[in-house]
């Protein structure tokens, strides 16, 4: 049995276990299957905001930005310390009131504070779906990619009679696996799977970049060989003129925050066990993880660009051969970097920690995919099925359609990476991939009115409806949605869009005009009301 | 601008002072900042000068959350 099968075999027992464990400590109940009794320690929701956080693109995307963009993509780790402060200056008013109210999902505080709207309670589960679907799909994608660089050499597998990459081996036994212990154990297991989640993927990515610079001949030499690369590569806005300040700090602004506020972020604000608790979680997230960034992965990426150096051409920017043959495959690069020089610079131990990082990447996936399922289970059976589909459905009616929506949501998202991967005239991924870049955009929509609920209280309902909806509808302005206005229009509005997304984050557009609209709209509209909003700020401020 | 005051109001003079920071950091660390270290390419022994200035700015930063958490938000905790 060779060292990658071993090392995925402890992961894939440990998992196990911790499934049968969140099985046997939870209650049949849906307060503890969607927060797990909201009694969770500094250690668990640290790492699992941390791995809810991180997806592969820690591992994979940002490091190949690197790779692709050079230094000019450093600037973006900055992002980390602002997302850990969030964890304790929104997370904190967030808890404490959830506990006192038994909130479970970000719709049911938005909807109370403004009076109890069907149509905001609607909107935000929106946003929540929009922001999380293109996310799980792009995880399953990831699994994919990771088993065919993991098993090179295994061939085609067939099963009752079909054929099976190992692409197909990749995305089904990921999101099996992942289904299976968000179906069993609830936020317990998914807040445990994420420790260990959480844990491999902070050792991997400092791991890698360790692994980097002492491949290159240690901290000297590999600063030496960075600085001779082409100014380009040393400067803003980078090889793709993609990075200026602006758009680097409205990223760093508002990406960050629409992410802090996603559906699976906001629950494990309701999960934590006190507020003490994600104070520490704020410190330790805002210190470590950049630290792991900055002095870990985000080295691999300019690392391989000095040893594998892209080429620009009229298609964009080429990785280099033994990188990719596409574009798109510049994230590769930390797979790459650390197959060719790892096992030549530790011998057999470097096949075991090449094994590591690997299974690290498929870590930082699962962990993602976990926490969103799990939470769009949460949002469409909280906000929508009690709701408006059968509000009279019983506590046990409510678990068994939040498992059900798991089971629907994990195999349409493998169903569209499989036929996406098969059917080259068929490229919903294309959209989802598209889309997985406006998702932190739609998230995006949700901060006017968070902040306006934790800390200004002035807008009103009619305020905070209008401002989402136009939120919403700009950001879908960025996507090819923008084609259902009929060819010439669509042409201008790209013209504009492109030019705006050069400039700016696409959050951040969509936030000015929300912000705007619900303001002016709150001026003309009727207030909340007075009691119920000092009733609101006072369960909130403890 | 009634709006901007009456929230501000809300808050200490030491939150709003580190508040502050923190924006000047992010904006010097991954803002216009960058047009001073960042335009054309520095060297600090063998170090990328553009590398420097993104790991001083992340120290400001953490520092800024690390002394909040120790002073402003622990007091908040004791509160509750």
């Amino acid at each position: 049995m060779s060292i990658p099968v071993i090392v995925l075999l402890i992961y894939g027992l440990a998992l196990v276990g911790i499934c049968w464990f969140g099985y046997r400590r939870g209650k049949i109940t849906e307060e503890d299957y969607y927060l797990a009794g909201r009694g969770q320690g500094v250690v668990v929701t640290t790492l699992t905001i941390m791995a809810t956080f991180f997806s592969s693109a820690a591992l994979l995307g940002i490091p190949g930005l690197i790779y692709k963009d050079g230094l000019g993509f450093f600037p973006f780790a900055l992002n980390l310390p602002l997302s850990g402060a969030a964890i304790y200056l929104l997370g904190s008013r967030i808890s404490r009131i959830g506990r006192r109210r038994g909130y479970v999902t970000p719709g049911d505080m938005v909807a109370d504070y403004y009076g109890g709207s069907s149509t905001i309670r609607l909107l935000v589960a929106l946003i929540g779906f929009l922001y999380v679907l293109p996310y799980i799909v792009m995880q399953i994608k990831a699994g994919g990619y990771l088993a065919q660089r993991m098993f090179p050499d295994a061939g085609t597998l067939h099963f009752l009679g079909s054929p099976y990459s190992m692409f197909d081996v990749g995305i089904s036994v990921l999101s099996l696996i992942t289904m299976l212990y968000v179906l069993v154990g609830g936020m317990r297991s998914v807040a445990w799977s994420d420790v260990l989640q959480g844990v491999l993927l902070l050792t991997g990515m400092l791991l890698a970049g360790i692994a980097t610079v002492c491949a290159m001949g240690g901290i000297g030499s590999f600063f030496r060989q960075v600085s001779d690369l082409p100014p380009e590569a040393l400067t803003i806005p980078g090889p793709s003129g993609k990075w200026t300040p602006w758009k680097l700090l409205t990223i760093c602004l508002f990406a960050s925050l629409a992410t802090m506020i996603q559906p699976g972020q906001w629950m494990r604000y309701y999960a934590a066990r006190s507020t003490n608790t994600l104070r520490k979680s704020a410190v330790i997230f805002s210190t470590v993880l950049p630290f792991c960034f900055l002095f870990g992965v985000m080295l691999v990426g300019i690392g391989g660009r000095v040893l594998y150096p892209p080429a620009v051409t009229d298609a964009g920017i080429m990785p280099h051969e033994m990188v990719g043959s596409k574009t798109s495959e510049v994230d590769q690069v930390v797979i790459v970097m650390v197959q060719e020089h790892l096992p030549a610079l530790l011998g057999p131990l470097g096949v075991v920690v090449v094994s590591i990082i690997l299974v690290a990447i498929l870590a930082a996936s699962m962990s993602t995919a976990d926490s969103n399922l799990h939470a769009l289970s949460a949002v469409l059976t909280r906000d929508v099925y009690d709701r408006f589909i059968r509000p009279e459905a019983s506590e046990k009616e409510r678990a068994w359609v939040g498992r059900s929506v798991i089971v629907v949501v994990t195999l349409l998202a493998l169903w569209l990476v499989k036929v996406g991967a098969s059917n080259p005239s068929f490229k919903p991924l294309e959209l989802i991939a598209t889309l997985s870049f406006v998702a932190m955009a739609f998230s995006c929509q949700l901060l006017p009115a968070t902040l306006d609920m934790l800390f200004i209280g002035k807008g009103s309902r009619a305020g905070a409806v209008a401002g989402m909806t136009s939120g919403i509808f700009i950001v879908l302005l960025f996507t090819p949605f923008s084609a259902l206005f009929g060819e010439s229009m669509a042409a201008s509005i790209d013209g504009l869009t492109g030019t705006l997304k050069n400039l700016f984050d696409i959050g951040f557009c969509g936030f000015v005009v929300n912000a705007s609209v619900m303001v002016v709209v709150s001026l003309c509209s009727k207030p909340v009301d007075a009691e119920r909003a000092k009733a609101f700020r006072r369960d909130m401020q403890g | 601008m009634a709006l901007l005051v009456s929230t501000m109001q809300r808050f200490s003079t030491k939150g709003l002072f580190l508040s502050g920071l923190f924006l000047f950091a992010m904006f010097m660390g991954a803002g216009p900042g960058l047009y001073i270290a960042a335009v054309r390419p520095v060297t600090l022994g063998p170090f990328p000068g553009f590398y420097l200035w993104t790991i001083s700015w992340f120290f400001v930063l953490a520092g800024i959350v690390v002394y909040a958490s120790a002073t402003l938000w622990s007091k908040e905790d004791e509160e509750d």
